[in-house]
């Protein structure tokens, strides 16, 4: 039985039962290209439920604040082990009632980054198949094809992954994936060493050329499972006016600072803030920044355990600020 | 559908078209940057009731001042430099020409800047906006005024119109309620009223309270105890939202027509001119088609008051 | 004035020769994101994809736009003054701001115009409305540059709402690509003045590049897809407003301001003040009504606090309540929301839905369009002369 079928299951036997409300999980969007968060209610729809590796979306956002509907909904939902990071998250912090969810975790073996893939086709990719695990089978507008390597396309996180199990969930779909040595490894954070090697003026420069293209769409915001104060976004706040409204590179700068800082310690770089921004800032750059800043100090992964508290939580005389 | 190629039958305007020169305050519709407020002066600020403040302010062009005039029920933009605008309802005479008046609820950063005022203080005025109620229409109708809390602000200037052309309406009958005897607003022209013989006028509170002489109740209950004659009547009705809610059962149980009865409404407005589309109910803004609504009105749009 | 023909390799030159008396405009790419940047010499046009993330909305209807700069200061005493007259008081200086320097922007599609022509109805006080200075100045200032799309995407449904990608619509100059450059038609008055300065860059073209060119129009036409048939969608969305589906469709929405900001025709605005000390902005900077604070009022009241009305809100204003205030659609069928939203919501699919007939079955609106592609290239071509200035 594939991980698919597991989750079609799962959601099915949930919904009948009512277990919950509805039942949240991908499906496939205007084409075989696009997969899209899919809200079922009746079980006789959870076989338009898919998984595979464009899953990307992080389904926990649609139970952080505002955003179930209604708001005192019980909620099904399938995470992957760096979303489940993002729910630990929010659970360590009381911030979801655990008793109104039911969730199918979905060991994961690499998400395909859809924009890597895009910049290597001149014409828009309408279509992708996975023939066999591990290859992907690109089909564009134009109709050419091309099949790939998934390590070649896959998200930048995915390389790295110390996570691939969810670490929280009431069923899981299918075996485990593999887990990499957590004692023994500690996470890579090469991707940081070209940044951190900078100057901090060509830093201050290259921050504010990232950001210039910055629109303030909020939707960095607004997908950010562990963003939760919503309609009371300090960075929409006219008076006093903490964050300008006016857009530009220092302004923006300070609006994604805002959103680096509040986020620190409960982000585990699930990504989703990446792929979410119009207009393709790496915005997951000073969040990794960030995290691993707060590794190096209090040895400290977000949403890793469920009885620990957020490290911003907690205040711990023995705590160093670096050497 | 309505043509919908959006094409060369519905020419541009441009500058050309325009008048030059002309801001919100001097011309209307089609004229000028009504986006630049004109400066104001604070003369006078009353203290209405703790939480309202009553502010008279003159143009310091002598002839923005003088070719100022509004209909009753239009609103304006009243704003400080540095901190904003919001919009609030006119409350002087019609007639009145010294001045522009606005009462103002302290509550959030706009009108607790305001409420820091002090007189002789700039602010920025954006005014006549949106439409005034149908005065011309209403002659030889009885008026019924159902008003609660700040709500009176926004009939203040309708009330008053009503007073100085009396003779074209039948009767004036105001129903005004507040939470205790200290948040009425206007108690001068309460004073004046009360001694008037064509104004019948009822108060009321939400709870007894010592020396309270007139009704105690809320607004809705004093309203079906007095019973008006929905005949030849216009209604119009202005105060917190849960107030207009059950007003507006009772006025259905009294017989009044959907027609008959109007209201005000308030939104969150930036440009005050119809283009930025915050205060929009459906299809009406209520910056330019109101804030003046018949309820007849109010009943076609979506349920986003 | 006749149609030019314009060789690739003279594009450079040719927009050399209009970056002398104006600022240029055009879509280039950088770090793979191709956005409208302003042109220097030396960077590469970027035509071979399609759309630039945002439409170039924002170099008329600016994101941030200080239309107010204020200052308080203390008046000078009168000289001789006494008593009261003599007391010094403070007081304030506004300096409206208005600034619109001359600019063309080439390289935007047919949508992109249409977006202008959309916008145009509500910022130009069509039908007794407000006409706003600020837009107006920098629109009078601009010349459009359309370039026919090439290879129209699956998410683009111009036809359906009335465009088609070779559309003339609110173009000054339309350029098609043809074999070796661009089949050069000059609409306007301001387009014939671009066309007229760049002297020889421009030659007259043969009759096989004007077949070919129509050809290319006719061939774009076709690649557009049927997404719904507009008839009778205004009434089904007045009529399903209550629909409970609005919520079903709402579900996956995050409410972020994406679709609006990438879109060519949103143009909804916030005003803020901005004070340091003594001096101070006014500016307008895009909103959206995604904003689950953009309603909310000062009591804690918000009239559309839930996401589902800000939603419906959104398509609503499109496709019902801006027709119905300007006779105009507010939509041109880019279809950068649908391929640049988080969650890829699509503008067609909440169209079939929600823009239905109650009774009808939802799907069969799609067909009626098809027919529609071919009859778009026709009208857009009798459109020659509409755009010119008596």
């Amino acid at each position: 039985m594939s991980r698919q079928d597991h989750i079609r299951e799962f959601a099915a036997n949930a919904l009948t039962e009512k277990r919950v409300d509805y039942f949240i999980g991908w499906k496939q969007g205007y084409n075989s290209s696009e997969m899209i968060p899919a809200f079922v209610t009746d079980p006789a729809e959870a076989d338009q439920l898919v998984w595979n590796p464009l899953c990307h979306h992080n389904l926990v956002t649609f139970i952080k604040r505002n955003m179930p509907e209604p708001a005192d909904a019980k909620v099904g939902l399938c995470v992957k082990g760096c979303d489940s990071r993002t729910l630990v998250a929010l659970l360590q912090e009381g911030l979801v009632d655990k008793d109104r969810l039911y969730v199918v975790g979905v060991p994961c073996d690499g998400i395909v980054d859809r924009r890597k893939l895009e910049k290597m086709f001149s014409s828009e990719i309408t279509e992708i198949e996975f023939p066999e695990r591990g290859k992907v089978k690109v089909t564009t507008r134009a109709g050419e094809t091309k099949e790939l390597d998934q390590k070649d396309v896959e998200l930048i996180g995915c390389a790295h992954c110390r996570y691939p199990n969810p670490l929280y969930s009431d069923n899981t779909a299918g075996p485990l994936e593999k887990e990499p040595d957590r004692e023994e490894t500690k996470p890579d954070w090469s991707a940081l060493e070209q940044y951190e090697s900078l100057s901090d003026d060509v830093k201050q420069a290259l921050l504010e050329k990232i950001y210039a293209t910055c629109i303030r769409c909020f939707a960095c915001i607004h997908v950010c499972p562990v963003c939760v104060c919503w309609d009371k976004c300090v960075n929409r706040s006219r008076q006093p006016e903490l964050v300008s409204q006016k857009v530009g590179p220092k302004e923006n700068l300070l609006f994604q600072m805002v959103h680096m800082f509040h986020v620190a310690g409960r982000c585990p770089s699930c990504g989703a803030c990446d792929r979410a921004c119009p207009v393709e800032i790496p915005l997951g750059l000073l969040h990794a920044k960030m995290n691993k800043e707060i590794y190096d100090m209090f040895g400290f992964e977000p949403g890793v355990k469920l009885d620990e508290k957020p490290v911003f939580q907690v205040f711990d005389l023995k705590d160093q600020f670096g050497d | 559908m309505a043509d919908t190629t959006s094409g060369a039958a519905k020419k541009r305007l441009t500058f050309a078209d325009v008048v030059p020169g002309a801001s919100t305050a001097k011309a209307g519709k089609l004229a000028g940057n009504s986006y630049v407020p004109e400066i104001a002066t604070v003369v006078e600020i009353i203290q209405e009731t703790p939480t309202i403040k009553t502010f008279r302010m003159r143009f310091d062009d002598p002839a923005v001042m003088e070719s100022f005039s509004f209909a009753p029920g239009q609103v304006g933009q009243l704003g400080v430099f540095g901190v904003g605008e919001s919009t609030f309802a006119i409350t002087s005479k019609p007639s009145e020409k010294e001045f522009i008046q606005f009462s103002v609820m302290r509550a959030g950063e706009v009108t607790q800047a305001l409420h820091k005022l002090s007189v002789g203080d700039k602010v920025g005025i954006r005014a006549p906006m949106g439409c005034g109620f149908p005065m011309d229409a209403w002659k030889g109708k009885k008026i019924l005024f159902v008003m609660g809390g700040i709500g009176s602000a926004a009939l203040k200037a309708t009330i008053e119109y009503c007073l100085e052309h009396r003779a074209d309406y039948q009767g004036v009958n105001i129903l005004y309620g507040a939470t205790h005897p200290t948040n009425f607003t206007y108690q001068y022209d309460i004073d004046e009223w009360q001694k008037r013989e064509d104004i019948d006028l009822t108060l009321t509170i939400d709870r007894e309270c010592d020396g309270w002489q007139c009704d105690v109740g809320m607004v809705p209950a004093v309203l079906e105890r007095m019973n008006p004659d929905p005949a030849n009547t216009i209604a119009i009705l202005c105060g917190p939202p849960i107030m207009i809610k059950f007003a507006l059962i009772s006025f259905m149980k009294l017989g009044f027509t959907p027609e008959q009865t109007y209201t005000t409404l308030e939104k969150r407005m930036k440009c005050g001119i119809g283009i930025c589309g915050r205060c929009n109910v459906g299809p009406k803004y209520v910056c330019v088609d109101g804030p003046v609504f018949s309820m007849a009105e109010l009943n076609e749009l979506p349920d986003e008051l | 004035m006749a149609s030019k023909y314009l060789k690739s390799e003279q594009l450079p030159a040719f927009l050399e020769s209009l970056a002398k008396n104006a600022r240029v405009v055009a879509p280039f790419k950088r770090d793979g994101v191709t956005q409208y940047e302003p042109w220097q010499s030396g960077k590469d046009v970027e035509l071979d994809v399609l759309l630039a993330k945002q439409s170039p909305k924002e170099y008329v209807f600016l994101q941030t736009e200080t239309y107010l700069k204020f200052g308080y200061e203390m008046a000078p005493v009168p000289e001789g003054a006494e008593g009261e007259d003599a007391v010094p008081y403070e007081t304030v200086k506004v300096d409206p701001q208005n600034e619109a320097p001359k600019q063309v922007i080439f390289g935007l599609r047919p949508c992109d115009v249409r977006g202008f022509v959309q916008m145009d109805q509500v910022f130009g006080g069509y039908g007794g409305f407000y006409f706003d200075p600020l837009y107006n100045a920098r629109r009078e200032a601009t010349t459009l540059l359309a370039v026919t799309c090439r290879e129209p995407r699956s998410t683009c449904f111009c036809t359906s709402v009335g465009g088609c990608p070779s559309s003339r619509e609110g173009a000054d100059v339309l350029f098609t690509q043809i074999e070796g450059g661009f089949f050069v038609e000059p609409i306007t008055d301001k387009g014939e003045a671009i066309a007229e300065a760049a002297g020889a860059a421009l030659t007259d073209p043969t009759d096989t590049q004007a077949t070919e060119a129509n050809e290319a129009k006719l061939a774009s036409a076709t690649k557009v897809d049927p997404a719904f048939d507009l008839e009778g969608v205004r009434d089904a969305l007045h009529d399903n407003i209550a629909d409970k589906r609005w919520a079903d469709l709402a579900m996956r929405c995050v409410s972020c301001g994406t679709c609006t900001y990438v879109c060519p025709s949103c143009y909804c605005f916030s005003i803020n003040d901005s004070i340091v000390e003594t001096k101070g902005d006014r500016y307008r900077c895009w909103d959206n009504c995604f904003n689950p604070v953009y309603t909310e009022e000062t009591s804690g009241h918000n009239p559309r606090a839930k996401k589902m009305n800000r939603f419906r809100n959104r398509f609503s204003h499109k496709f019902w309540y801006y027709p119905d205030k300007y006779d105009s659609l507010l939509c041109s069928g880019c279809g950068r929301c649908i391929a640049n939203c988080p969650t890829r919501i699509d503008i067609r699919e909440v169209i079939r839905v929600m823009g239905a007939p109650k009774e009808a079955p939802a799907a069969s609106g799609a067909v009626a369009a098809s027919a529609a592609a071919a009859a778009a290239v026709a009208a857009a071509a009798d459109t020659t002369t509409e755009g010119k200035e008596a």
